[in-house]
């Protein structure tokens, strides 16, 4: 019995093995591609390089505008993040605190977001309006308010499992609301806003609506300058492969590095969703 | 309390997020209703008039815009059940206690972490004509021939291939999160009972993975009706408007600056969004609850 158990395990594991080579292969294609001659990357084949070819990759950093664009996706992520997490944490602090008809009814004018889409055509006019077209602030500003409404969601659940003990020691203490939530709350929020900050910078590193319709071509984010990259490369797949593998160098070195909160993370962040 | 709890919890702190919520969000989202129905554009873009339905008249009268929303339901309903078929076969055999079950997750989730461009570009290369797919298929001795991106069918199942890899590993994960939070003794005493493995997963495993089911069935509907960027970089709507969907057909008109007609195309996907969002989590939950 025990014997047949373990054969239908060896079985299931090697069949699973063998599916994973359909993540697999494609990724070792791009990735010995990107060190093969334009000839030999243009035949798509598994086999490793005939000649390793390191300076593809010299090339694509020295003229892809590969290093600008990081910068520019850092700064937009960064301070998207910055700004969602501040402002969500201080709402959604006062918003599970606070038991009135007025914080239920902020609370559900904050869910309203979490269905309804953005409307891209007026966004664009606001930022028209406000001046802000073709600057990080509008993007920024933009993703915030995209994101708020899960961040509240997240932290008003947290929150309630904060005791108010600990509110009115501070009060006592003489904290009023700023300090009370800056200095004694907020690092309390500490695991739920790592999960909130996992679940949203994938979302805001590889999005590129909101750079296409709102950014120019210097300011492009880096999946729009692989994009562009591959609009003006499209027959060299040596540079096209290679331009892709150091692209995606940021998310993988993070994904391995915090592989096991990324998946917390992201799980915390759909089950509130 | 009251007094206290006034001057304690001040909602001063609440304004910031309220501000940029409304004005980057909600305002948008409300103007966006009045514009559908204006001749709204670029070159005047502050002086749009009322123009009733005349908007929605051109759009449903578009071969082009119908094209793209059956295209864009056809995505997101596909796309969102092979998520399913792949990911919740991969989670339930991936709670076996197997030595490389470690390894296999982070392979399988990997690609939920890259850029849908990347992952696009990726594809495009993988289907060239004579490329790694056609390789493959002649190894077993198939030979195609076919243009996979260069015909509307074909170009665009490999679009919904690339969402379909991107995603069963995130679809998986949710799933495994369920899964763990099945209490082992449930398993225990159906089997004490004498309850087949078919009967055990269609009773026990089915009914408390109800939950998972929701978010997965949610996330993916949401996510499909609103693809973008598989689209843009795999085809750009094309081989002729084939592979159009609503997002990027919205992105089309945009640049030729009919603001008040992308608005209106803009008003279907909010709608279809949320009434379907609405739909689809109403029926789950009745069937979370007859569970």
């Amino acid at each position: 019995m025990a014997l047949r158990k373990n054969y239908k395990l060896w079985l299931l594991e090697a069949g699973l093995l063998i599916m994973s080579l359909v993540i697999i292969v494609p990724l070792l294609i791009m990735i010995f591609g990107s060190l093969k001659s334009p000839a030999e990357a243009a035949q798509f084949s598994i086999k490793p390089p005939s000649e390793w070819h390191w300076d593809n990759y010299s090339f694509v950093i020295q003229s892809g505008g590969i290093i600008r664009s990081f910068g520019n996706s850092t700064i937009i992520t960064v301070f998207s993040l910055l700004l969602t997490v501040v402002v969500s944490s201080a709402a959604a602090f006062i918003i599970s605190r606070r038991r009135s008809k007025r914080s239920e009814g902020m609370y559900i004018f904050f869910l309203i977001g979490m269905i309804a889409p953005m409307q891209i055509i007026t966004t664009y006019a606001v930022l028209k309006i406000l001046h802000l077209t073709g600057s990080f602030t509008g993007v920024i500003l933009i993703n915030a308010a995209m994101n708020i409404p899960l961040s509240i969601v997240m932290f008003s659940g947290f929150v309630k499992g904060i005791p108010r003990e600990i509110d009115e020691a501070a009060a006592i203490d003489g904290c009023g609301t700023y300090r009370l939530f800056g200095i004694i709350i907020l690092p309390l929020l500490k695991p739920v806003i790592s999960s909130n900050i996992i679940f949203l910078s994938l979302g805001i590193w590889n999005d590129i609506m909101l750079p296409i319709y709102f950014l120019n071509g210097e300011k492009w984010t880096l999946p729009l300058s692989v994009y562009q990259f591959f609009g003006q490369y499209f027959s060299s797949w040596n540079y096209v492969f290679a331009d892709i593998v150091i692209s995606a160098v940021p998310v993988v070195v993070l994904f391995l590095v915090a592989q096991k909160y990324i998946v917390s993370g992201m799980m915390s962040g759909a089950l509130k969703g | 309390m009251s007094k206290k709890t006034s001057s304690l919890y001040s909602y001063t702190l609440t304004y910031p997020a309220l501000a940029i919520y409304s004005v980057f969000f909600v305002l948008p989202v409300v103007a966006g209703i009045f514009m559908a129905f204006t001749d709204w554009q670029s070159s005047q873009i502050l002086n749009p008039s009322f123009n009733g339905l005349e908007n929605f008249r051109i759009i449903f009268h578009d071969e082009r815009f119908i094209k793209s929303l059956t295209n864009t339901l056809w995505f997101a309903s596909i796309t969102m059940i092979l998520k399913v078929v792949f990911g919740l076969p991969l989670a339930l055999a991936l709670v076996k206690p197997l030595i490389t079950r470690g390894y296999l997750r982070t392979i399988f989730f990997f690609p939920a972490v890259l850029s849908a461009v990347i992952i696009g570009i990726m594809f495009s290369s993988l289907f060239q004509m004579d490329s790694v797919v056609d390789q493959f298929l002649q190894f077993f001795g198939i030979h195609t021939g076919v243009n996979w991106l260069g015909q509307g069918d074909t170009a665009m199942a490999v679009v919904m291939l690339t969402d379909v890899w991107q995603w069963t590993g995130l679809t998986m994960i949710i799933f495994l999160a369920g899964l763990q939070g099945i209490p082992n003794d449930y398993y225990e005493a159906s089997r004490i009972d004498g309850a087949s493995a078919f009967q055990q997963f269609r009773l026990i495993t089915l009914p408390l993975l109800a939950s998972s089911f929701t978010i997965v069935f949610t996330l993916s509907l949401i996510g499909g009706l609103k693809v973008f960027a598989n689209v843009y970089v795999l085809t750009n709507g094309g081989p002729g408007f084939s592979t159009q969907v609503l997002s990027t057909y919205i992105y089309q008109a945009f640049g030729s600056g009919l603001l008040g007609l992308s608005s209106a195309m803009g008003l279907v996907l909010t709608i279809l969004v949320t009434l379907l969002t609405l739909l689809l989590n109403g029926y789950l939950r009745r069937k979370e609850l007859e569970m």
